[in-house]
């Protein structure tokens, strides 16, 4: 346990995944790298808090998606807008490898994410980006399995929706 | 149709392996038997793919930087503040002693210093109470899972 919190394998392990969630949340570069800054430094301080076999993970993400929204809610009172698409690509340009099909997919795919409420695109994020657990995103959203059952299942059913083109 | 609204309701689920074995079963059986809850599950799979597989710009040698967590090392930094505190205490009150006993200095003179550092110190004292408070109600200090 105590090697789970050597400071370099805790940055090791979550500084790119919660790049990429809060890249997604908040759709700009050095935004995120702060959010996830914050998280991590509120998870070293106070990581005696953390029980014996405790996953910090979903400590993680909760600290981390947290401060996110205050970043969100701060922008909206500022006037700001939310998520530009164009700030992050769906696909990147030069991989050969994607077809022009599932690249045109990715970026509807990607916008109809981005238009989706914050409630339901941040779990579909945490599940199908992130790979948390049912119990993982119930602790970082702080709501109960069942509805974290419910409320994924909404947002995967709203995105087929308006995915059925291309499906 | 019934039957198709309670299985559909599970497919996200079943999806992500969060079901128990016996619903897992319900689910495999009436999607073989069920052309739409069938096709619904393969596009569900679909988009729940689609995300896992969603692309994020690689992070730029600054922001890995910017990234790393702050330390506060707690040991030397109290210990820090304590020899501050310490030698900071003995040379206001040798300070004080030297103004007070000095007989060239005017006492209204005195008196005007005495309430220009008295007042300070107590508006750096407030300050103090005022980070005090602030700390208790820090929203991370009791987060528990």
């Amino acid at each position: 346990m105590e090697a789970e919190f050597d400071l370099d394998a805790l940055a090791e392990r979550f500084q790119r995944k919660g790049f990429a969630l809060a890249m997604h949340l908040l759709g700009n570069a050095d935004d995120a790298a702060d959010a996830v800054q914050e998280g991590l430094s509120v998870l070293w301080s106070r990581r005696k808090n953390l029980r014996p076999g405790q996953d910090p993970a979903a400590w993680f993400f909760r600290v981390l998606r947290n401060h996110c929204i205050d970043q969100l809610r701060k922008r909206r009172h500022r006037g700001g807008g939310s998520v530009e698409v164009e700030d992050l690509p769906a696909a990147p340009a030069d991989r050969p490898d994607i077809g022009a099909e599932r690249r045109e997919f990715n970026v509807r795919l990607f916008q109809e994410l981005e238009r989706l409420d914050l409630p339901h695109r941040e779990i579909l994020l945490l599940r199908d980006f992130q790979d948390l657990s049912y119990s993982q995103i119930a602790a970082v959203l702080g709501i109960s399995q069942g509805t974290v059952m419910s409320r994924l299942h909404r947002a995967r059913m709203l995105l087929r929706e308006r995915l059925k083109d291309f499906l | 149709m019934d039957h198709c609204r309670t299985i559909e309701e599970m497919l996200s689920a079943y999806l992500d392996g969060e079901l128990t074995q016996q619903d897992r079963q319900r689910v495999e059986v009436h999607a073989d038997s069920c052309g739409a809850c069938g096709k619904t599950l393969a596009e569900l799979k679909r988009v729940s793919a689609g995300i896992g597989g969603l692309h994020t710009p690689e992070p730029t040698p600054e922001q890995w930087s910017r990234m790393m967590p702050i330390v506060v090392t707690k040991t030397s930094r109290g210990l820090g503040w304590l020899l501050a505190l310490i030698g900071g205490a003995i040379l206001a009150g040798y300070a004080i002693y030297e103004f007070a006993t000095d007989d060239t200095v005017d006492a209204l003179v005195k008196i005007a210093v005495a309430g220009v550092v008295g007042g300070s110190a107590l508006l750096l004292l407030s300050v103090i109470l005022d980070r005090l408070r602030a700390r208790k109600t820090d929203r991370y200090k009791d987060v528990e899972l």
